[in-house]
């Protein structure tokens, strides 16, 4: 038997040619398009499987960026108020120490009263200090009551707020407080008493340092007073060294965060972004191929043994 | 003797017109699908003794107009078409699942993401209620992301169902258009005393063929020359000159999955065949419904489930703006109990089963089937079987599932359909949608700590919690059905390719041997033309002959 096909076999192997040319063509075109080498799951599925990994975490990194600058925002304002109550502090300080100073009349300490006084409404404004989302930065989770109410005339400073501390996470599994109540910060433990005295209870700065303005009005200092103010002053930057660390650390893990991203947004890029100089080329070569099979169809279409009966 | 030549050389003149005819009729049909060329086979005719010492031939007829055609390559054909259509519309149909569930835009990964971020602002801002609207906002997104996802399985689905439909109509027509032809070929068989009815046999070898196109068969001719014509699995659809009826129906289970039954001529009973269909485009939709449609969109609905239960019970843990015990955000959808229509037992309502365990779920559907010796539950993805012998069979966990079948008759079956619909019908609760300060931000308890973020940290911690699914995270579940669905395209689409390119392979071998090829039309209209216009050229002599004969004789 003589080897033979049949013209529609040749019609339909020289169309298909093409049609296939053409899907291939479409796939680049679409691919170029999207700037992707993996548009659907079925180009890759493991690279699409690793893309949305990588897209989560990267995502997951940039949101833990934003809690980061939130929880710095906060930090570094607890930070700053601190700062002031330190200085205050210091200067109570500087006051104690002359307070106990033998040559001063009771003149003398009347004017060191209402400077004490003063200082006093200065760190009872301090620690009521309000965040950018209008909290009370140092009410704890109590944060929209008033977190010390009292008065640097009459006295009386009671903590309004809670001792719960907020955290924010940093990390994957990494969460770090972004406040410290009022309580933790400007509570003296242990204050000290007048020879003779039996131990107080844990008493917050401001009720310390009226006291020692109360002293100072009867013009009788105490050297616990002293001792107190010293405590206080200890207590509050010892606060602040713990709000520096933090600081710290969040810079730390911001650095890490940014470092983790860039090298998955590499892994990313690699994994499913389209080299466009390869897929040009591709197309290049896909064209030459098309237009091949169009010149081979309209060739052989023009075939016929009955051109010439 | 002069005679003789003349009948001889007009013997040739009617064979070459009839060499003609065919050829004429081969091009006229170059282009008729399933046609087979057909050539007139020439014997000579009886010869004739002169005397007792030789024979004289008397001349040409048509023995026969035969078709070219291979017989096994006929079955081969029909087998690759089935395979091929089937591995076909399995393809096509997944590359639509495959064409959106990673889609950037419309995809969970995206809003899930959105969603959870903005739970941690409210970790950073919790006494913000516009904080919390965005938390709303953003919920309100995935849940439209979970519900757009599943309307566009359900789209799919319904059109899956139409292309069912239209493939049960169109091989209830071919059977019957097999059985009609067969009669015919039976009867010109019959009338023609032998020959062959070339066109009627190529019609209904094509018809065959269209058949093969949407289910596997078999195909076996007997000794009339009837094509009897069966599933894969032996369920006769065409016997003789009788055709069955298909039929595609929800009837056991109503909204449940369409089945197909079988109604055999002339008879009113029905047979359930849909498990012995397969292969071709009908198989191919089965397929394409049972291992890509619904285990992706019951996975979507397990991942919706999981999350919108271990997210409501976090939010329940928790208080909101103003002290109270937290509430749910998300509605969480019941699972689907179809009864079967011929249940005879009380238990239909309320429903018999509940969820004990969201990271046990399968994303399965289940057949439970009440018997006397115990239940029977078919998982019908991985086909597993699970027997409950009494006591026990009535009360019974399996796969993170609590069954109650208190009620149920023996015999009793339901089709259970966990997290089907879960996707499309998640929604918000009201309760937060009217008042963003309900969403449980605070983990203590003790007074109205509006700064208390505990239980929304809690909450964000979710999003990486890997204990959430069978798969781990919801990201997790998730990126397991699109790896699934990804790789279930790439292998079909190879599949498919391999087997297009095989059927083109038989296509091809027999094109070669059946199809109609111009120039070979061409070269044989010359050569028939040629030999009759030599016989003609016969007659002329014969004529010329017998006038010199006239003349000499005169």
């Amino acid at each position: 038997m003589r080897i033979r096909t049949s013209t529609m076999a040749m019609q339909d192997q020289s169309v298909s040619a093409m049609l296939a040319q053409q899907v291939r063509i479409a796939n680049t075109q679409e691919q170029l398009a999207t700037g992707l080498k993996v548009v659907r799951p079925s180009d890759n599925p493991a690279a699409a499987v690793r893309s949305l990994i990588l897209d989560e975490s990267v995502e997951l990194k940039d949101q833990y960026q934003v809690n980061i600058g939130m929880a710095r925002g906060r930090l570094a304002q607890e930070d700053v108020v601190l700062g002031g109550v330190v200085d205050v502090m210091q200067r109570l300080h500087e006051l104690g120490v002359r307070a106990l100073n033998g040559s001063l009349n009771a003149k003398d300490r009347q004017s060191m009263e209402s400077e004490t006084r003063e200082l006093l409404n200065e760190i009872s404004s301090l620690s009521n200090t309000k965040t950018s989302t209008g909290e009370y930065l140092f009410a704890g989770l109590n944060s929209k009551t008033v977190a010390f109410t009292g008065s640097p005339v009459t006295g009386g400073y009671v903590y309004g707020g809670d001792s719960g501390r907020r955290s924010t996470a940093i990390g994957e599994g990494y969460t770090i407080n972004d406040n410290d109540p009022g309580d933790a910060v400007f509570t003296v433990a242990a204050p000290a008493v007048p020879v003779g005295f039996p131990p107080a209870a844990p008493e917050n700065i401001m009720n310390l340092v009226f006291q020692f303005a109360e002293h100072l009005a009867a013009n009788q200092p105490d050297s616990s007073d002293l001792a107190n103010l010293q405590l206080s002053l200890e207590q509050v930057s010892a606060r602040r060294t713990s709000v520096g660390a933090r600081l710290v650390a969040l810079d730390q893990q911001e650095e890490l965060n940014a470092k983790l991203t860039t090298d998955e947004k590499a892994l990313l890029s690699k994994t499913r972004d389209l080299d466009y100089t390869e897929a040009i080329s591709r197309l290049n070569l896909e064209t030459t191929a098309l237009e091949a099979a169009q010149q081979a169809y309209s060739k052989v279409q023009k075939l016929s043994l009955f051109n010439y009966l | 003797m002069g005679m003789g030549v003349l009948d001889t050389a007009v013997s040739g003149l009617l064979a070459f017109q009839q060499s003609l005819a065919t050829t004429s009729h081969n091009i006229a049909n170059v282009n008729t699908e399933g046609y087979s060329r057909q050539r007139a086979e020439m014997a000579t005719l009886p010869e004739m003794q002169i005397g007792q010492s030789y024979f004289v031939g008397n001349g040409v007829k048509v023995a026969s107009i035969g078709r070219m055609y291979d017989k096994f390559l006929l079955s081969q054909l029909n087998s690759s078409t089935a395979a091929a259509a089937h591995l076909n519309v399995y393809n096509q149909m997944t590359s639509e699942v495959d064409n959106f569930i990673a889609d950037a835009d419309a995809s969970l990964p995206a809003g899930m993401q959105k969603f959870f971020s903005t739970i941690h602002d409210m970790v950073n801002d919790p006494t913000s209620i516009t904080v919390r609207q965005t938390v709303l906002t953003s919920a309100r997104t995935l849940v439209e992301r979970f519900n757009s996802i599943s309307s566009r399985l359900d789209e799919i689905r319904s059109k899956t169902d139409r292309a069912m439909q239209d493939s049960i109509a169109e091989i209830n027509v071919l059977t019957s258009n097999i059985a009609s032809l067969n009669l015919r070929v039976v009867d010109a068989s019959r009338a023609g005393s032998g020959a062959a009815p070339n066109d009627l046999l190529d019609q209904r070898d094509l018809a065959v063929r269209k058949l093969a196109e949407q289910l596997d068969i078999q195909v076996i001719a007997d000794e009339r020359g009837n094509y009897n014509v069966m599933t894969s699995s032996g369920q006769s659809l065409v016997l003789g000159e009788a055709a069955s009826e298909l039929l595609l129906t929800d009837a056991r289970f109503p909204g449940g999955p369409k089945e197909v039954l079988m109604k055999a001529s002339g008879s009113q009973a029905t047979i359930n065949i849909t498990d012995q269909v397969s292969g071709g485009e009908l198989g191919g939709y089965r397929q394409f419904i049972d291992d890509v449609l619904n285990p992706v969109q019951n996975d979507l609905g397990r991942i919706a489930i999981a999350f919108a239960h271990q997210f409501n019970e976090q939010l329940q843990a928790g208080f909101d703006l103003n002290g109270s015990a937290g509430v749910a955000m998300f509605n969480e959808p019941p699972m689907t109990v179809i009864p079967s229509t011929g249940n005879t037992g009380s238990l239909t309502a309320p429903q018999p089963v509940a969820i004990s365990d969201y990271a046990a779920l399968t994303g399965s559907d289940y057949r439970i089937t009440v018997g006397a010796g115990g239940t029977v539950v078919s998982n019908l993805r991985t086909q597993q079987v699970s027997q409950f012998a009494p006591p026990g069979n009535l009360l019974f966990s399996l796969d993170g599932i609590d069954y109650d079948l208190t009620g149920a008759a023996v015999g009793d079956s339901f089709l259970l359909q966990p997290t089907r619909s879960v996707a499309s019908s998640l929604e918000l609760e009201m309760d937060v949608i009217n008042d963003a300060a309900r969403i449980a931000a605070a983990g203590g308890a003790s007074g109205p700590a509006v700064g208390d973020n505990a239980n929304a940290l809690l909450l964000a911690d979710l999003q990486l919690a890997t204990g959430s699914l069978k798969q781990g995270s919801y990201q997790d579940a998730y990126n397991e059905v699109v790896g699934r669905v990804g790789v279930l395209t790439q292998s079909s689409s190879t599949d498919a390719t391999a087997q297009k390119k095989l059927l083109e392979a038989v296509v091809q071998q027999r094109e070669n041997i059946s199809g109609v090829n111009l120039d070979e039309e061409a070269a044989n209209l010359i050569n028939f033309q040629q030999a009759y216009q030599a016989s003609a050229q016969v007659i002329a002599v014969v004529r010329t002959t017998f006038d010199s004969l006239i003349a000499a004789v005169q």
